[in-house]
């Protein structure tokens, strides 16, 4: 067994947990779906009587739940924050586990360089963070055709599943950065879960404001925004800039980690 | 013959926190050389900056004319290492996390995992989770010895190991060395490293404060006399007696001289008990702060 298949192994039981928790939302999710759109009018009515700050809280903003296509925008805001959490805890664990657990100087003793065992690390992580995506995309499929939804919509799962995974794998690596910066594993983790806490804040702010303007770059959650992907539109910049800012941090989490002292955290 | 190891001046600090200052070491290939000090004097922090696990702060360090930070991959391929605690994935069993350890070397490593595990007595399809300290540890001379590795860091390696198997574990060190391979073994107990080593370097706070042969360290070596006389001594005085200490009719002190002379002394005395014994190692280490040579 090598470290690449090691390093899955080791994620396997996570993953099936994650993966459940994917199930349940999207399954749980689109059978209230049909109830939702069986009143479609009293639905809109009824979220329009809410604060706008609670409706921006619920992911609601800016879509109409009585179709669909918005109720499963709203879903995929969850799922979105779901597969940050779990980007978040996966960019972590590639970084600080062997330290928690105090096998680093097993590993780490090994000749073999650090950028290449955290290469195998985050690499296997990322194998997780793609499964993740492609499950969510099968999950909405077979979601929709066993509860007999009408029309087509691949083509906006597909649209979501891949912006999920672009969120999830800004995530993941700035979690990497964090964990690689910071002294402690507990820190670091802390650290990459306020970031999600924070950036989720800053999309209510987003969706608060008429035009967001620049508020938007700080919040992968903004990145893709349901309305946008609805109408069967594809933020490519947004993309752009979500692959240029994991390159940027998985960078930083490779120079910090070859730069720290290993030990014990 | 060159040096298996090689250190400048190697200083570490962590923050403002010392770790090892100024350390200079040379281990020759095919000795086997003790690094003694309490606990906290710096030997981890010394072998793990040879490892390349913490970065060191200034000073250089080589391993077989390698640089430590430099070249670290090639060097970690002739190196066998066993730390002073051992943590293994919980859930592998023994023979799985020694595979995976092998894989990182290039040759096979079967039968010598076999011999190894033979040797230790080493039940290799049980679960790590469920071994006892002692066989964690055993598992962990195995992954260190298991490539047949040039050179090999022992660091505190008898803790959990019982007697018998301690002794089991000194001979398979020396037939290792017998072998060819260089072995620095760093540990607190003075006596385990005469046993074994042909060289210690005694590090204290930090800094080497003394390096001799083992030879020598027997010849120089502190005794720790304590005798009780009938009636309560006036004063005692003797060449060689340091720390000496009176509490009634019991006098104890540390001692470095000539055996006759101390002999001839205590034969002059009306003695009820006598006793001559190796002193603990901090007893030791007293002595190179009282004499000034801390900083040496």
């Amino acid at each position: 067994m090598n470290l690449f298949l090691k390093e899955l192994k080791a994620g396997l039981k996570p993953f099936f947990f994650w993966t459940l928790g994917l199930f349940a939302l999207i399954f749980a999710g689109i059978v209230k779906s049909g109830a939702a759109m069986a009143d479609g009018a009293f639905m809109t009515e009824l979220i329009g009587k809410f604060p706008r700050i609670v409706i921006a809280v619920m992911g609601m903003a800016n879509v109409d739940i009585s179709n669909f296509g918005g109720f499963y925008g709203v879903l995929m805001q969850y799922t979105f924050v779901l597969t940050a959490v779990y980007g978040t805890h996966l960019g972590n664990n590639a970084v600080s586990r062997e330290s928690v657990d105090r096998t680093y100087e097993f590993l780490f003793t090994k000749p073999r360089s650090r950028a290449f065992i955290l290469a195998r690390k985050l690499l296997a992580a990322t194998v997780y963070l793609t499964v993740f995506a492609a499950l969510n995309l099968l999950f909405s499929v077979l979601a929709a055709k066993q509860l007999g939804v009408e029309g087509d919509y691949t083509g906006l799962f597909l649209r979501f599943s891949f912006s999920m995974w672009l969120v999830g794998v800004v995530f993941f690596a700035l979690a990497a950065m964090f964990s690689a910066s910071f002294p402690s594993a507990e820190r670091g983790a802390r650290a990459g879960n306020l970031a999600v806490l924070g950036t989720y804040a800053l999309a209510v702010v987003c969706d608060l404001l008429e035009k967001p303007g620049v508020i938007r770059l700080f919040t992968p959650f903004r990145y893709f925004p349901n309305h946008e992907l609805m109408a069967g539109g594809f933020p490519f910049e947004f993309a752009a800039l979500s692959v240029a800012l994991a390159a940027a941090f998985l960078v930083l989490a490779f120079f910090r980690f070859e730069r720290r002292d290993l030990g014990a955290l | 013959m060159g040096h298996a190891i090689e250190t400048n001046k190697l200083t570490k600090y962590y923050g403002k926190a010392r770790g090892i200052v100024d350390v200079d070491l040379a281990v020759e290939e095919g000795e086997i050389f003790g690094f003694i000090g309490p606990n906290g004097a710096g030997k981890s922090t010394t072998i793990r900056t040879l490892l390349g696990l913490i970065k060191k702060t200034s000073g250089n360090a080589s391993i077989f004319g390698m640089d430590c930070e430099k070249d670290k991959v090639k060097i970690l391929s002739e190196v066998g290492y066993l730390p002073g605690e051992v943590f293994y994935y919980d859930r592998m069993r023994a023979i799985d996390l020694l595979r995976y350890s092998a894989s990182f070397y290039k040759k096979d490593c079967t039968q010598r995992i076999k011999e190894l595990a033979d040797v230790l007595s080493l039940d290799l399809n049980k679960k790590i989770e469920d071994m006892s300290l002692g066989n964690k540890k055993k598992v962990g001379i195995v992954q260190g010895l298991l490539h047949s590795p040039k050179l090999i860091i022992l660091d505190e390696p008898t803790s959990g190991l019982d007697p018998l198997m301690q002794r089991t574990f000194f001979d398979l060190i020396q037939r290792e060395n017998e072998r060819g391979a260089t072995v620095l073994f760093s540990s607190h107990i003075l006596g385990e490293v005469q046993r074994i080593c042909d060289r210690v370097a005694i590090i204290k706070e930090g800094r080497i404060v003394d390096l001799r042969s083992i030879d020598d360290l027997r010849k120089n070596s502190y005794k720790k006399v304590s005798f009780t006389t009938q009636s309560p001594l006036a004063d005692f005085a003797l060449p060689g007696a340091a720390q000496i200490q009176q509490d009634g009719a019991q006098t104890s002190f540390l001692y470095n001289g000539d055996i006759n002379a101390l002999l001839g002394k205590l034969a002059g005395l009306s003695l009820v008990n006598a006793d001559v014994s190796e002193p603990e190692l901090e007893e030791i280490f007293l002595h190179y702060y009282e004499d000034g040579e801390a900083n040496a």
